[in-house]
């Protein structure tokens, strides 16, 4: 029985080690977004998500075994210009009743020095799992975290074709993400 | 290919293409059979020139995600029991109670009824009940204007209230634009064989062109922002209007003069939605 209960204490104890490890970081709304540019042949637009969520778990000692999630409500959808939101909400493009969520889970972190990072991991949109490498940069301060991305998605890879030839394939995506430790 | 160049092959052009090789084909045999079969095959011709339109516009599927794309069974239904009977048995019971069944499925299958739809249940028996009363006034009155000697250019008029409906898709949800250019361009296809000969068979597409119209009403509101009530209240009721009309304007002017006032109030639709499409502001956030 005691031999049990030292071996429960241990475990408790190694656990909540690991948990200190690896830090939770709640997401500072304000000073984030997550924002698009479209091409298209007479033009560009912009647009981007107001409603999203981060699930973040720093590991300060190994940031490769860090985590990533991120949850976007695609009905916060919002563009430069009203009907052009109205149509990206439609099933032309992110068909937000059918598909609610677009969500992005991490796999794996590739650290390169002290402010780069590569995000690895698996984007779900229009019920379609692809794999992305999200190249960022990272700037740590005593109170937050800031993870910058910019970067390139075919959104043809999710089934998201409406328009091809006229609207680019590749849409330019740039987000912010501010985390406070 | 150009994007424009390929909805306007895919949507309008092989759509109204296979309509018009139909309508033909039935327009060449009318003096050869019953004007039942004339009427079953230019039923039959709209029918398919939508289906090639659909085929080509998204991946083809027997009972698709998207409501208003099922729509292709109803009008078939129509087609099949509606058409035909335009000829024989216009006013039998049976074709008046089947039309009213066929309605309240269509209206059944093509409005959503699911949880992603939840925000617009309350909407939703206002809509059916609005696709109900524009069927049957809109088939009512085109019959009939078929039937007093518009037999020639009265589908001109199903045609203008279908391009306006294309104008407002167009504005909100291209996928369902290219669909209402298919329905245009098969309509257009047989309206402009109608230019040649006087046939009553061309009333076979009327209770089809209608369905669709105002299905296609209805969806430019579920996937769009809400207009004016009245506008849609114009969109809904324009053709039969237009036609009640005609009746009054056939007593005061020759045909000419019936051509030019359908056109006139026809234009009127299109017009008032372009310019409110137009007209939509910036989104501010």
């Amino acid at each position: 029985m005691l031999k049990k209960l030292i071996l429960t204490s241990m475990a408790v104890f190694c656990f909540s080690m690991v948990a200190q490890a690896a830090d939770d970081l709640k997401l500072d709304k304000e000073k984030s977004k997550i924002g698009f540019v479209g091409k298209k042949t007479d033009g560009k637009h912009e647009g981007g998500f107001k409603d999203f969520s981060v699930d973040c778990k720093a590991d300060w000692e190994d940031p490769s075994k860090s985590s990533l999630g991120i949850d976007i409500t695609t009905d916060s959808l919002w563009s430069d210009d009203a009907k052009l939101t109205e149509h990206l909400k439609n099933p032309d493009f992110f068909d937000v009743r059918k598909y609610p969520k677009i969500t992005f889970k991490s796999t794996k972190i590739e650290v390169a020095g002290d402010h780069e990072a590569t995000i690895i991991g698996k984007m779900k949109m229009l019920d379609k799992e692809v794999e992305v490498k999200i190249p960022c940069k990272v700037a740590v301060d005593d109170s937050s975290v800031t993870l910058e991305a910019s970067f390139k998605l075919d959104r043809t890879l999710w089934g998201m074709a409406y328009g091809v030839g006229k609207v680019d394939k590749e849409v330019q995506i740039d987000a912010t993400l501010r985390m406070k430790r | 290919m150009a994007f424009e160049l390929k909805v306007l092959l895919e949507s309008a052009l092989i759509p109204g293409g296979v309509t018009l090789v139909f309508a033909g084909i039935a327009w060449l045999m009318a003096p050869r059979i019953s004007s039942t079969w004339v009427a079953g095959l230019l039923a039959m011709g709209w029918w398919l020139g939508l289906v090639v339109g659909q085929c080509s516009i998204v991946t083809w599927s027997w009972w698709s995600d998207e409501h208003w794309q099922r729509a292709i069974w109803p009008l078939l239904a129509m087609g099949l029991i509606l058409g035909p009977s335009a000829i024989c048995c216009k006013q039998a019971p049976w074709r008046m109670l089947a039309q009213t069944i066929l309605m309240c499925c269509a209206g059944w299958i093509l409005i959503p009824h699911n949880d992603a739809w939840k925000d617009m249940w309350p909407e939703q028996s206002a809509w059916f009940a609005c696709i109900m009363a524009s069927v049957a006034w809109n088939t009512a009155w085109m019959e009939d204007l078929l039937e007093r000697g518009g037999s020639r250019w009265g589908l001109w008029v199903l045609v203008a209230s279908l391009s306006s409906v294309l104008v407002l898709a167009g504005a909100c949800y291209g996928t369902m634009a290219q669909w209402v250019l298919s329905l245009v361009a098969i309509t257009a296809a047989i309206a402009f064989l109608a230019l040649f000969r006087d046939s009553p068979a061309i009333a076979s597409i009327v209770p089809m062109v209608c369905l669709a119209l105002a299905t296609m009403v209805v969806w430019t509101r579920f996937r769009g922002s809400l207009k004016p009530l009245w506008h849609y209240g114009m969109l809904f009721f324009a053709p039969g209007f237009i036609a009640a009309l005609d009746r009054w304007t056939a007593k005061l002017f020759p045909a000419w003069g019936r051509i030019l006032s359908a056109a006139l109030l026809s234009v009127i639709p299109i017009v008032i939605v372009t310019i409110d499409c137009m007209a939509t502001g910036q989104e501010e956030w």
